[in-house]
């Protein structure tokens, strides 16, 4: 589905990503944890395209895609969520996942601009794609609303909401649960998990040791930008190495 | 021709160094710029007149007086205006810059209509140099500007206050969690800005002339120093600020004195496009 | 119809009706602000959509104004060509030197594009001065004719005033319509978080050089109609300053509000007309205001503008209701 081989990434003197290589593939989901710092973060920028690869390739599907921008990538049907949260603060829920529904539709700009009836009937389908967007992450009632007066988790959602309306090939969640309290996490998986069992092949970065290795079909450890283990949730939670690297961090980071 | 063309660049661009020096502080502290920077620039040249032609003091006097009157007027702009501005947008922050910009112009208009010709602050001794004959203030300007920016490194290397400066410039609010107070610290860092263009001022003034229009170009070649330089940069600030006097004195001695000011536009233009972070500035990556 | 539907309605009336009827019962000299205000408010639109709505900031709008008020005056002098081509062709000369300028530059952002128009602002004002040939450098163009409405020359301050505002109309119904168009959204979106913009899909580059395209042709019209209005004009009329003095207008008028933008721009220009040639303390003064104002207005007058309908429709439920209760 999607598969990045041998992605190194520098940054000035630092090496952030060493020679990592992954594959996701169709209808899975696919973890990748690790210590803060350890890559993660740049490596779902470089497969969305924010940064260029120093060296390796990005797949979707058997198109090579390495390099292209952020907007072409969405277009290819890759989307993603932020880790620090990203949303249109100057709009509203429904206008958030609005706009990525508009993206979808094919009017061109001068007969939007002309009000033409082509443009007002699509609007219809933008909207109603939006809707069943919001539905699916359960923000629909709140659709009112601008989108800073909601709560934390309830921007998540609504992150995932919009990512969903681009009609994505892999969904790509950078920290879907960090930051949240206990209830809100366990909604938030279970959204996770319902997407995973429709079929949706997802890409997962967390901390939350037991989210993932509750959710997840395989599992990708990073550390100090290389991998040291990938497998299913079990054999990666008894590899030594993973243990060690763990234990290296502080204590806080161990289990979730 | 050719050293006296580089003596006067050299001396321009010490100037643009300075005053580009401003923007690059303030820049990295609070990631705004300050369009009063050419203007202030003005207002110190006048100043100096002030002080040297009324008070008859002498050059090291003089330079004392302005360090002091800029350091009380970027405290004093802080204090009454920018505070509330640190987090503004950029163009609410350009925009109340600029309102800045035009009370000294105007306010130094009142007093000084007419260009004013300085007295010979600095001496009139020609010095022979490389083969060439360059008068005294020259080598006070290009002189004067290099012991600032050593004084500003050492500050900045050596001293509690001015490593705070760096750290609050570097993330505020790590250096806030570090107990450094950052309110003064970034009250520092204007002043300091204020105060190296008004002495940029009071050293070209007698090199040339003073006159009330002069901020606005000299700002807007001192900012492009500083981008082509780094504006993220202290060193690419003041060799960008050389580079530019140099060049722009050279092409104007031998190529047309008519398109001079478009020598600093073209190379700002060009490096903005080929690499906005300048000669010596580092790409910050985008946190995502 | 509600209370505030009466209101608000009543109040857009009672606008236009002011602005129809301002020249027959206004004297001379405050036609001719008018006239200014109405040729400023295109620029400025502008310059909001490109800020307001795509989150850029340009100060070269000054350029593009004049490439439009050079393009229609010198096609004037030199071929007879009327008014009416004159502003169609200035239309597209800016729009094209916008496009220019934007492709290139609109890679890097924010503060890095305010230098590069900067820059451009400069140069293409040196470019005025020193080509003598093509621009008449430092003379300017003289004797630029007035535009012809068949046999009527539209040449006094009334009838310009009459033909601005007709302009300004047709403007601002576009500026609203792309606002809240698709094109409207992708712009609010790359303004708000430009990595998520791209990252839906949006082509956030493509938006940029657009809204930029868009700045440019409106100041170019805006060019063209003061050079057949005021049938002279020089390089000096096209500094940098003049970019500040429109992106202050912008600012001010709270760059997502039409309605913040027109009052803006008429207060402003009004004030920058009187104080033209009259004196350093009310620069001064002009200076400090503009100060102040972005330190306790920096939205702009716009949010507060919208609240006036709401306000006036409470001030009347207010009193409606005492007399109601001393009943």
């Amino acid at each position: 589905m999607i598969r990045a081989e041998g992605l190194t990434m520098n940054f000035g003197g630092l090496v952030a990503l060493n020679d990592v290589s992954l594959e996701v593939q169709p209808g899975e989901l696919f973890s990748v944890i690790g210590p803060n710092g350890s890559g993660k973060s740049t490596l779902f920028n470089v497969i969305t395209g924010i940064y260029r690869p120093v060296r390796g390739n990005v797949y979707l599907g058997d198109q090579q895609v390495t390099g292209l921008s952020s907007t072409q990538l969405n277009r290819l049907g890759v989307a993603r969520t932020f880790q620090n949260i990203r949303l249109f603060v100057s709009m509203t829920v429904f206008e958030n996942v609005m706009v990525a529904s508009m993206v979808r539709s094919q009017v061109s700009v001068l007969s939007d601009i002309l009000w033409l009836s082509r443009a007002k009937s699509s609007l219809k389908e933008v909207g109603a794609r939006a809707r069943l967007a919001l539905d699916m992450v359960g923000l629909w009632d709140k659709a009112e609303l601008p989108a800073t007066k909601l709560s934390y988790g309830d921007q998540k959602r609504l992150e995932i909401a919009r990512a969903l309306v681009t009609e994505p090939k892999v969904l790509l969640l950078d920290e879907p649960v960090a930051g949240l309290n206990a209830d809100e996490r366990i909604a938030i998986t279970q959204l996770v998990t319902r997407l995973h069992k429709g079929g949706l092949p997802i890409l997962l970065i967390e901390h939350d040791m037991r989210m993932v290795m509750g959710i997840s079909d395989r599992v990708m450890v990073l550390h100090y930008g290389r991998c040291i283990a990938l497998g299913s949730p079990n054999e990666v939670a008894n590899n030594p190495n993973v243990i060690s690297a763990y234990l290296g961090e502080s204590e806080t980071e161990a289990v979730g | 021709m050719l050293p006296q063309l580089l003596a006067q660049g050299i001396a321009t661009g010490a100037v643009y160094a300075l005053v580009g020096l401003g923007f690059t502080l303030v820049f990295r502290t609070l990631n705004q710029v300050i369009f009063s920077q050419g203007h202030v620039f003005m207002a110190g040249s006048f100043l100096g007149y002030a002080i040297v032609s009324r008070l008859h003091l002498g050059p090291i006097a003089a330079i004392l007086l302005i360090t002091a009157a800029g350091f009380l007027f970027g405290v004093v702009l802080d204090r009454l205006a920018f505070r509330k501005l640190y987090d503004a947008d950029h163009m609410t922050f350009v925009i109340a810059t600029i309102g800045v910009g035009i009370v000294l112009q105007n306010g130094i208009r009142i007093v000084y209509p007419e260009p004013v010709k300085f007295p010979p602050v600095f001496g009139t001794e020609l010095y022979n140099f490389g083969g060439a004959r360059i008068a005294e203030p020259y080598f006070w300007v290009v002189g004067v500007a290099l012991l600032l920016v050593i004084a500003l490194h050492l500050f900045f290397t050596y001293t509690r206050q001015g490593r705070a400066l760096r750290a609050v410039a570097a993330d505020r609010v790590v250096a806030s969690t570090m107990g450094i107070n950052v309110n003064l610290s970034i009250r520092m860092t204007f002043a300091i800005s204020v105060t190296v263009a008004a002495i940029g001022g009071l050293l070209i003034g007698p090199l040339y002339y003073a006159s009330f229009d002069m901020g606005e170009m000299v700002g807007l070649k001192a900012f492009s120093a500083a981008i082509i330089g780094g504006i993220n940069s202290v060193p690419g600030t003041i060799l960008g600020g050389v580079i530019l006097g140099v060049l722009e004195n050279l092409s104007a001695g031998y190529i047309s004195s008519d398109y001079k000011d478009a020598v600093a536009f073209a190379i700002l233009i060009a490096m903005l496009l080929v690499r906005p972070h300048g000669l010596l500035g580092r790409v910050r990556p985008t946190k995502v | 119809m509600s209370v505030s539907q009466m209101t608000k309605t009543s109040y857009y009336a009672l606008v236009l009706g002011i602005i129809l009827l301002f020249p027959i019962l206004a004297p001379n000299y405050l036609i001719h602000i008018g006239v200014y205000v109405a040729i400023n408010s295109i620029a400025v639109l502008g310059l909001g959509i490109l800020g307001g709505f795509a989150g850029q900031t340009s100060l070269g709008q000054a350029a593009f104004y004049g490439i439009g008020a050079y393009t229609s005056a010198l096609l004037a002098i030199n071929y007879n060509v009327p008014f009416w081509i004159g502003l169609v062709a200035a239309a597209v000369v800016a729009g094209v030197a916008g496009l220019l300028v934007g492709v290139p530059t609109l890679r890097v952002s924010g503060l890095y594009l305010v230098m590069t128009t900067i820059g451009i602002n400069e140069i293409v004002w040196l470019f005025m001065m020193n080509s003598t040939t093509v621009t008449h450098g430092s003379q300017g163009v003289l004797q630029i004719p007035p535009p012809m409405l068949g046999s009527i020359t539209v040449s006094s301050g009334r009838s310009y005033y009459y033909l601005a505002i007709v302009f300004l109309a047709m403007f601002l119904v576009l500026t609203l319509r792309i606002m809240r168009s698709r094109l409207g959204w992708y712009f609010r979106a790359l303004s708000d978080s430009e990595i998520a913009a791209s990252m839906v899909g949006v082509d956030t580059v493509r938006s940029k050089v657009i809204a930029f395209v868009i700045s440019a042709v409106w100041a170019g019209v805006a060019g063209a109609l003061y050079a057949h209005y005021v049938g002279y004009i020089h390089p000096d009329n096209f500094k940098l300053d003049v970019s500040v003095m429109f992106l202050t207008m912008a600012v001010f008028g709270g760059q997502r509000s039409v309605a913040g933008m027109l009052l803006a721009t008429l207060v402003l220009t009004g004030s920058t007309e009187y104080l033209r040639n009259i004196g350093e303390y009310r620069m001064v003064a002009y200076g400090l205001f503009l100060l102040w104002g972005m330190i306790y207005m920096p939205n702009g007058i716009g949010p507060y503008l919208d609240r006036i309908p709401q306000l006036i429709g409470n001030w009347f439920r207010a009193k409606s209701s005492k007399g109601v209760e001393s009943a």
